[in-house]
């Protein structure tokens, strides 16, 4: 039973640790969609800023919906 | 970790665990940054795609007809004096003026009728004739256009409308 427990504890961090990794590559993602969208608007161009607004909302949607989850995690343990 | 009981009590803090930064502090972190960012993202949207501007100006005269054959040019200042303007016919009922200023790093752009496009001699650079936007080259944008009318045999400019993406 205490083993069966250790490994459940094991196994929520790796995912936690695999949370945070994509939630890093995310961030890094979105970066990049702030630059790309100034760069653009700053070149005068915009047919892609929208495209990138709503791929940057969609982002934090994900993000969010990953702290969610952490914090269900954290209290099931 | 502080474990002398003589100090204990004077300095609780334990520095190990104020340092400690949770995985669930961490991670709201990062929503909060990524939020800001979106944010700012669609802050910039915005600007980039408010309606572009149109200025205009008391109206100048250009040229009068007679003086511009069709397939030639001529430069004017516009709305002041050195402000390098040119107006272009390539036909016989067409007249197109754009600023004259490179909007890559502002070289006097030129007519070549045998292109039939605006050309800038120091990149490379060509806009359309008919929008001003860029054919070639790495200028950003498109050339701002001068608004103008017909008046008669005259070529007023009458305003400055910024560079349309076409
Ligand atoms: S200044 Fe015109 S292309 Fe560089």
């Amino acid at each position: 039973m205490k083993r069966t427990l250790q490994l459940r504890r094991q196994q929520k961090s790796v995912v936690v640790v695999g949370l945070i990794l994509f939630g890093l590559v995310l961030f890094i993602l979105q970066l990049w969609l702030f630059v790309t969208t100034l760069e653009e608007a700053i070149a005068g161009h915009h047919r892609a800023s929208w495209a990138t607004t709503a791929a940057s909302i969609l982002l934090v949607g994900v993000d969010y919906w990953m702290l969610r989850g952490i914090y269900r995690l954290d209290r099931s343990a | 970790m502080n474990t002398d009981p003589n100090t204990q009590n004077d300095f609780p803090v334990d520095w190990e665990e104020d340092h400690y930064v949770s995985r669930r502090e961490f991670f709201k972190f990062l929503t909060l940054a990524g939020g800001g960012l979106a944010v700012g993202t669609v802050g910039i949207s915005t600007l980039a795609n408010r309606p572009k501007s149109e200025l205009r100006f008391q109206p100048a005269l250009i040229a009068s007809i007679k003086d511009l054959k069709p397939g030639e040019s001529l430069s004017f200042g516009f709305p002041r004096e050195n402000d390098m303007c040119i107006l272009i016919r390539p036909t016989e009922s067409e007249f197109f003026a754009y600023k004259q200023r490179c909007t890559h790093l502002s070289c006097p752009v030129e007519w070549r009728p045998d292109q039939g496009r605006l050309y800038c001699p120091c990149h490379n650079g060509a806009f359309a004739i008919k929008t001003g936007k860029v054919l070639q080259g790495p200028p950003p944008r498109p050339l701002p256009k001068i608004m103008i009318e017909r008046r008669g045999d005259e070529i007023w400019a009458v305003g400055i409308r910024e560079g349309e993406e076409a």
